[in-house]
């Protein structure tokens, strides 16, 4: 059926059929792209035209709205070098999903992360699995593609590191898709453990519960996921660790007995809450949340890491490293809250730069740049 | 700069004001200065200049003392609109600090203070000019190890590893120095000095440190940093196995890590490179191949034995040819490091691995050999330039499907124009490096250019062709420049929006890592 739109009708004959389901001016229409390439025609074509795209969010007055649900796909998967390229319209789940079939896996994926696609954690940088053994999902891809946003299209080459000038690769992480659309990644994905241990241990304070973390670290431990917190105000504070016992490698659990054990939960809690945290990630699988209930991120070096944690209520401390941690508040905090950790040598992203934020400006400009031009222009 | 009217008056203008801003004895305008400055270790560099084809020089070279001088520097260049290129140590071997435009030279060696350790935390904050074995003795006496060894640990400085993603020996335990970061201080083009937010903050993209890690002075100076340290590891353990072929020992590197293992040195010498290293507990010349070449290339080397080798490296493609022939065994130098707990059960977890694929374990001889003749690179390579022959090295990386192909093909590509033989000495989960070591001839120095060039145009070609990545640790400079339009392709663009916005004059390093 003809839309009458001249632009509908060029993205339909460049994406394909059931490609752009009404006038782009209806907001529940949505232009849904399915690859790389369809992406790119597709920002070419809107940037061309002077419309403004959003991808996979609310629709905006003359704005063309793209989604990536159809971009869900594993594209290859290298088993010897564990490397897996997928869509970033995939949920984690149809990753994760996708790789245990064949013996593999991304490490652990808590409830959180299962329903969110790889562009949403990408695009907004999520730190959402603190995990010293696999590192952050956001940290570990080998390779891109991305489409800028006037319609180029941007492909690194695979390798697990490299040195052929800035890490390019990095300017659309977090930047909420204003560097381009990122299409494709490759992640690094890991034999399946043959076993997960549980561990929960008790310290009486922040103070000591981080020592004890980082302690494990020292150790040559490094959990596959892991998170600090205080059930009660001022009761003692728990470390919840999963450790991956492989075949080869049956350290990482009886090392962290050796280092912090002593005081432990009792097993059956442990292994509750671990069921709780990882459900199955099967397709049919029941679903949990999609988002964890989070207010505010805020990161805080070692030595003010402590008190930045006493400071709120119900937090929770993930992604511990000797040099500081991240801390999660349960809810939004408020300004003076704010105020308060940042004076602790807090960062937080609260989406503006009145935290001092001289990078904002910098990144506002680049990202000008690389904006479609406007018809002025 | 020009030199000519007004232009020179301008410039009399700039280097008053940089003396004002570092001080008259931190400014040199001299011919001595400027030529010792108007290169790097660029191998390309010294065909040049045998060649009789001197390079750039720049119009002065500044030693400021602190980041504000740094600032003043930056701010004055900027205004004036003349070129900075940084310089850490010069012991960069891709031309990065060639002034091709000239301008001033930035020699950051003063800036050496270690401004903070702080045990607990992890972390240490250095100044981007400390030479990278003077930080490393200063934190021993603290208990302390970075872990970043690269060969030119004398000779390279914290800012250099910084700007060009170096990779140290001890890689697989401790990372690249892109993985030891957690923020930098910079000063942009604007003459500001800024800190990037740390690593694992939230926040808005762009991640900054990875932009300006690797950006080899074309966004920045990278005045200060604070990196991850560690406690020195209280036991090592080392072995070397033979294994049947490089395939076998690829094996034993990528399951050790996959199983999350985490050896300080798994290095892989092919078997070229075996026969060169030898694989005896100790052996005269340092069980270094590169070194090995030079010795017998220079001119303390016999002149019988020089002769004999510049002959065979006058037809590379039948030595390759014969060393095709060659058994295909394999040596497999490996350090555990950590506490005595750690250092074992690695290196047992090695030897279970390394058995399954037929590794003959040597004992500690070859991993001990290696460790002492660590930092064995020659750096004398003039001589042995005049003796008609060249050396250089060329780092690349994939994924450990593709890394036998990709050694095939850069072999094969390069093989008509120089000897050439590879170790494999930073692996990951995913993949690994390839450090290809090559050695050609000519009969005139522009026979030798030739080839030099013939031979960087073959083996990079291929290994775009592969798809595999350029450079794993040696960074553009001016050498990869050609290349690096095909390899990023459109995400060039991001460089670009970058560029102009953390160096609105253009006066960063130009001509570095991208083409202008
Ligand atoms: C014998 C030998 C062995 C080597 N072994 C290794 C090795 O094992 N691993 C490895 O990674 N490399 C190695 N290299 C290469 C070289 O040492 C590295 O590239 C090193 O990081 C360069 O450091 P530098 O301080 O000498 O930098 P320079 O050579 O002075 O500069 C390198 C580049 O960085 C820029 N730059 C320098 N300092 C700054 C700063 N503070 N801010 C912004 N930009 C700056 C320069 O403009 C230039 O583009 C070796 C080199 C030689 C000669």
């Amino acid at each position: 059926m003809n839309s009458g739109d001249p632009l509908v009708e060029r993205l339909r004959w460049q994406l394909g059929p059931g490609t752009v389901d009404g006038p782009l001016a209806d907001e529940r229409c949505r232009v849904r792209v399915d690859g790389t390439a369809t992406a790119a025609r597709a920002l070419r074509l809107l940037a061309d035209a002077g419309v403004p795209v959003v991808i996979e969010g609310e629709p905006a007055a003359g704005a063309a709205v793209l989604t990536v649900e159809r971009m869900n796909a594993l594209l290859g998967l290298d088993a010897e070098s564990g490397v897996a390229h997928v869509q970033a319209g995939c949920t984690w789940r149809r990753v994760e999903w996708l790789l245990r079939r064949r013996g593999l896996t991304l490490g652990p994926l808590p409830a959180w992360l299962l329903e969110r696609t790889v562009l949403e954690s990408f695009a907004t940088n999520d730190r959402l699995r603190p995990s010293p053994r696999y590192g952050q999902l956001t940290d570990g891809a080998l390779a891109f593609a991305a489409v800028l946003p006037r319609g180029g299209i941007a492909r690194s080459s695979v390798a697990p590191r490299r040195s052929t000038g800035p890490d390019l690769g990095r300017v659309p992480v977090g930047a909420r898709h204003r560097g381009g659309l990122l299409t494709e990644v490759h992640l690094q994905a890991w034999p399946a453990p043959e076993a997960r241990a549980w561990r929960a241990i008790e310290r009486p304070d922040w103070s000591s519960a981080l020592a004890a973390a980082v302690a494990v670290l020292r150790a040559g431990v490094q959990p596959a996921w892991w998170r600090l917190d205080r059930p009660r105000p001022r009761g003692p504070v728990r470390i919840w660790a999963s450790l991956v016992e492989t075949a080869g490698n049956e350290r990482p659990a009886t090392r962290f007995d050796a280092v912090v054990g002593g005081a432990g939960i009792d097993a059956a809690e442990v292994e509750a809450a671990a069921a709780a945290l990882f459900p199955p990630v099967s397709p049919d699988a029941p679903r949990a949340a999609t988002t964890p209930a989070f207010g505010t991120v805020a990161w805080a070096p070692r030595a003010t890491l402590p008190a930045v944690a006493a400071a709120v209520e119900g937090a929770e401390v993930w992604d511990v490293a000797p040099e500081g941690g991240t801390v999660y508040a349960p809810a939004p905090l408020d300004e003076l809250q704010v105020r308060r950790l940042r004076d602790l040598g807090a960062h937080i992203d609260t989406g503006g730069d009145e935290g001092g934020d001289e990078w904002q400006p910098l990144a506002e400009a680049v990202f000008a740049r690389l904006a479609p031009r406007t018809s002025s222009e | 700069m020009q030199h000519s009217g007004a232009r020179d008056s301008e410039t009399a203008a700039l280097l008053a004001g940089l003396r004002s801003d570092v001080g008259e004895a931190h400014v040199a305008t001299g011919a001595p200065d400027r030529d010792a400055y108007s290169r790097d270790l660029w191998p390309r560099s010294l065909l040049d200049q045998i060649a009789g084809d001197p390079p750039t020089l720049p119009d002065a070279v500044v030693w400021p003392g602190s980041v504000d001088e740094v600032a003043a520097v930056v701010r004055r260049c900027a205004a004036a609109r003349v070129p900075i290129v940084p310089f850490g140590a010069g012991s960069g071997v891709c031309g990065g600090t060639r002034p091709t435009h000239g301008g001033i030279v930035v020699d950051l060696k003063r800036l050496k203070r270690l401004r903070r350790v702080d045990a607990e935390a992890g972390v240490i904050e250095v100044e981007g000019g400390f030479v990278g074995e003077l930080l490393e003795r200063r934190l021993e006496a603290e208990g302390l190890t970075l872990g970043h060894f690269p060969s030119s640990i004398i000779c390279s400085t914290v800012g250099g590893w910084l700007a060009g993603r170096s990779a140290g020996q001890l890689s697989s335990r401790y990372g690249k120095i892109e993985d030891m970061v957690v923020d930098l201080e910079v000063v942009t083009g604007d003459g500001r000095v800024r800190r990037t937010p740390p690593a694992g903050a939230p926040g808005a993209g762009p991640d900054w440190n990875q932009i300006f890690v690797g950006s080899e002075g074309t966004l920045g100076i990278i005045t200060a940093a604070t990196l991850r340290v560690h406690p020195q590891p209280t036991a090592r353990r080392f072995r070397g196995w033979m294994v049947p072929t490089p395939e076998a020992g690829f094996e034993v590197m990528r399951r050790t890590l996959q199983e999350g293992w985490r050896p300080s040195v798994l290095r892989l010498y092919d078997p070229l490179d075996t026969v060169m290293v030898g694989s005896g507990p100790e052996e005269k010349g340092g069980g270094r191949s590169l070194g090995r070449l030079k010795e017998a290339l220079g001119e303390g080397a016999p002149a019988l034995k020089r002769r004999a080798t510049v002959a065979a490296l006058s037809v590379p493609g039948l030595i390759n040819r014969a060393v095709k022939a060659l058994p295909q065994r394999s040596l497999l130098v490996t350090m555990c490091e950590g506490d005595e707990a750690e250092a074992g059960a690695t290196d047992e977890a090695i030897a279970r691995i390394a058995r399954t694929v037929g590794g003959r374990d040597l004992g500690e001889g070859p991993g001990r050999k290696w460790y002492a003749h660590r930092y064995d690179v020659s750096f004398k390579q003039s001589k042995m330039y005049r003796s008609g022959a060249f050396v250089d090295t060329m780092e690349v990386a994939t994924t450990w499907t593709k890394l036998a192909e990709l050694y095939e093909a850069v072999r094969e590509a390069v093989a008509p124009h120089v000897l050439i033989m590879a170790h494999f000495s930073h692996a990951y989960p995913g993949g690994c490096s390839i450090y290809f070591t090559f050695a050609g001839t000519g009969r005139t120095p522009e026979e030798m250019k030739a080839r030099y060039d013939a031979a960087w145009r073959a083996g990079q070609d291929a290994v775009i062709a592969q798809g595999a990545v350029i450079a794993h640790h040696h960074g553009v400079g001016l050498s990869r420049v050609p290349y690096m339009d095909r390899v990023h392709g459109e995400a060039r663009r991001w460089f670009d929006a970058l560029k102009p916005v953390l160096d609105p004059a253009g006066i960063f390093n130009p001509g570095k890592v991208f083409s202008e």
